[in-house]
């Protein structure tokens, strides 16, 4: 009971692993800049525009005071759901923005009775961090066919950093593909926006005093006017203006 | 420090530094016999401490003071080569007290004598004027791993640190029978909402969630991977509602805890606005009948004023509403809870079980996939922000009956 060394545990890790071998052939993790003259690049423009839309989700979450985590399930060319993290709101720390996805397309009628039986099966998936551990695997579990996300996360992430789950073999679940890297930087600055507001406090601890984004952003580009990553820094603050703009556009319209 | 400065000027404070140490009085230990512990320590060491460490197969001199009885001191002097001469040496050495000389009484070779260093020097002067009686010892080479281990050594043989290992589990035989058998009342409830779940068409799997300070049921679930029930009524509500893919037993029961969680604090919140506005009704009655002399015009503007008041109220409603700002009360997530569940969990349900920070989980029947000991061990994973125990195999014979396949829940 204490020991968790059994001989048949052993036996299915030896078939386990011979899967996993085959899997790994199959399918992959690769960087976007790792395809070169393929079918992702030619389409490039099509997957950061999507991407767009993840990052947009995620600064409404940064509004509500979550950590901003967001995805989009996109299905032929067309967005479907979007998610952001929800564990502050709902108290319930499995509350991901991937599975707030999937509530979404299970919640409406005529979604739910196009993917009831072949589930996610010719879906893409957009998110701006790496699928945790636990998302990793339910998206094995809703057979999604390729994942895209921003950047790593060398805690939980179960695509590469911690685990390579994407290629396991899972019952009732199916491997897939994994692009990394796609605007990586603008899903860094989205955290680093986030956890910069964590770490300066308000002296009472239950009402946190929140500083805006756009007063850090001038503060950043203060610091890293004469630095060599400047440039860097201008270019993605214009790109996030862009966006911007349109999640105020799209407020003010509701 | 060097030797000499231990023994000419800071001894006394070395010396009560180790007398600290040795808070319990220990009986001394035969001066002459010597220890051999190193083999049988070997087995259970596996990280080496540092201090010891440097003195690898020291030979230690336990010199008892006989004027100090119980006060045992301890000091490490040398190596094992270097305190062979130092043995011949002191057996050849007399001490005069009263002109504070060595006198050489060995077999003619004064070379041997001062050959040695005014250290070497100095050591056989205090230990000859002091009437210490020299023997080797052996020295635990790597830390104590158990408690009872620490104090043996510690008080006996050498000082060492005592570091526990919080996140490995107990073993099962250190359990109190009584614990024992309400950890079998509890699998025995979750059986029982396996069995439930099986009648309504779902996998046979069921899981209970236990505050083992109040021995109270916090929740309870079933597997519900199919949406309709054979007697096709929906079974979630839309409040806790999951996709029908996902909702294995630890999803469904955690969403089950999480709006328990938020109904209960949006009480809260409502009966404390209640006394708040008694108590501003109280207040303001009491204005009223204060101003109840005044003019008409006055009451006028006192009405204006209430209701911008009362506007004002509305709009803080709305605001504390928002569960944000009491996210902190209460209890958080699953901290200290104890789980129960007939089949082993799968990869996605463990880490949901690390995100929600449950304190203990005890399985039934393990399966092919699952994440805590078959094909990964996430409880132990040094990179995730939180560790737990697991009990495997526990009633097994009762839970496979339910659902024996290599699916894991």
């Amino acid at each position: 009971m204490d020991h968790l060394n059994n001989s048949s545990s052993c036996c299915n890790k030896i078939i386990n692993e011979s899967i996993e071998k085959e899997t790994r052939k199959q399918y992959y993790i690769k960087t976007v800049e790792e395809f070169n003259e393929t079918e992702i690049q030619e389409e490039l423009s099509n997957h950061k525009k999507f991407m767009e839309a993840a990052i947009e989700e995620g600064y409404k979450a940064l509004k509500e005071g979550e950590v901003p985590v967001a995805c989009v399930i996109v299905y032929k060319g067309e967005i479907i759901a979007r998610g952001s993290n929800k564990t502050n709101i709902k108290k319930n720390g499995t509350r991901h923005a991937e599975l707030e996805a999937f509530d979404q397309i299970f919640l409406n009628k005529e979604l739910n009775d196009r993917f009831k039986d072949s589930l996610l099966e010719e879906c893409d998936l957009y998110v701006t961090v790496e699928p945790c551990l636990m998302c990793s695997v339910a998206l094995q579990f809703c057979k999604i066919k390729r994942v895209f996300f921003g950047c790593h996360n060398d805690k939980f992430g179960g695509n590469g950093s911690v685990y390579e789950l994407n290629f396991s073999p899972i019952s009732n679940g199916r491997p897939y593909n994994c692009i990394t890297g796609l605007l990586k930087n603008q899903a860094i600055l989205l955290l680093q926006l986030f956890y910069n507001q964590e770490n300066k406090k308000a002296p009472i601890p239950n009402k946190r005093k929140r500083l805006d984004p756009e007063e850090l952003k001038k503060e950043m580009l203060k610091i890293t006017e004469n630095s060599s990553s400047s440039q860097l820094i201008l270019n993605i603050t214009q790109d996030l203006n862009s966006v911007k703009e349109k999640v105020l556009k799209d407020l003010n319209n509701k | 420090k060097t030797l000499s400065h231990i023994i000419n000027d800071d001894f006394t404070s070395e010396f009560n530094h180790l007398k600290k140490i040795k808070k319990k009085p220990s009986p001394p230990p035969p001066s002459t016999t010597i220890v051999d512990g190193d083999k049988e320590k070997d087995k259970h060491k596996e990280e080496e401490e540092e201090e010891v460490e440097k003195d690898n197969k020291v030979s230690k001199n336990s010199t008892k003071q006989s004027s100090q009885t119980g006060n045992l001191l301890q000091l490490l002097i040398c190596g094992e080569s270097r305190f062979k001469n130092l043995k011949i040496i002191l057996e050849n050495v007399e001490y005069d007290k009263e002109l504070g000389e060595i006198k050489f009484i060995g077999n003619d070779d004064d070379s041997e004598y001062q050959s040695l260093s005014n250290e070497q020097k100095g050591i056989i002067k205090f230990i000859k004027s002091n009437d210490f009686i020299v023997s080797i010892e052996k020295v635990p080479k790597y830390p104590p791993l158990l408690y009872e281990i620490w104090e043996d050594w510690n008080y006996n043989i050498w000082p060492c640190v005592f570091r526990a290992h919080i996140f490995s589990t107990p073993l099962i035989s250190n359990v109190k029978d009584e614990t024992l058998l309400e950890m079998r009342k509890y699998m025995s409830l979750a059986i029982e909402q396996a069995e439930i779940g099986k009648k309504r068409g779902h996998k046979g799997i069921g899981a209970v969630l236990i505050d083992p300070n109040t021995n109270k049921i916090v929740a309870t679930s079933y597997d519900q991977t199919n949406r309709i029930s054979v007697d096709e009524t929906p079974e979630i509500s839309e409040t806790q509602y999951i996709s029908p893919i996902i909702s294995h037993c630890i999803m469904t029961i955690t969403n089950k805890l999480s709006t328990e969680q938020v109904d209960d604090i949006k009480k809260q919140m409502k009966e404390q606005k209640k006394f708040e506005k008694e108590k501003q009704f109280e207040n303001r009655n009491e204005n009223e009948n204060k101003n109840e002399n005044k003019n008409e015009n006055e009451i006028c503007n006192d009405n204006d004023e209430e209701k911008e008041k009362e506007e004002k109220e509305e709009k803080e409603e709305k605001e504390e509403c928002n569960i944000l700002s009491f996210v902190n009360l209460g209890q958080y997530l699953a901290t200290n809870f104890h789980l129960f569940i007939t089949k082993e969990p799968c990869i996605m349900c463990s880490m949901a079980l690390v995100h929600s920070r449950v304190k203990r989980v005890v399985y039934g029947s393990s399966s092919r996939d699952g994440g805590l000991g078959s094909y990964l061990k996430i409880h132990t994973e040094k990179s995730l922000n939180h560790r737990f125990e697991v009990y495997k195999d526990f009633m097994e014979d009762e839970c496979k009956k339910l659902f024996d396949s290599p699916e894991a829940s």
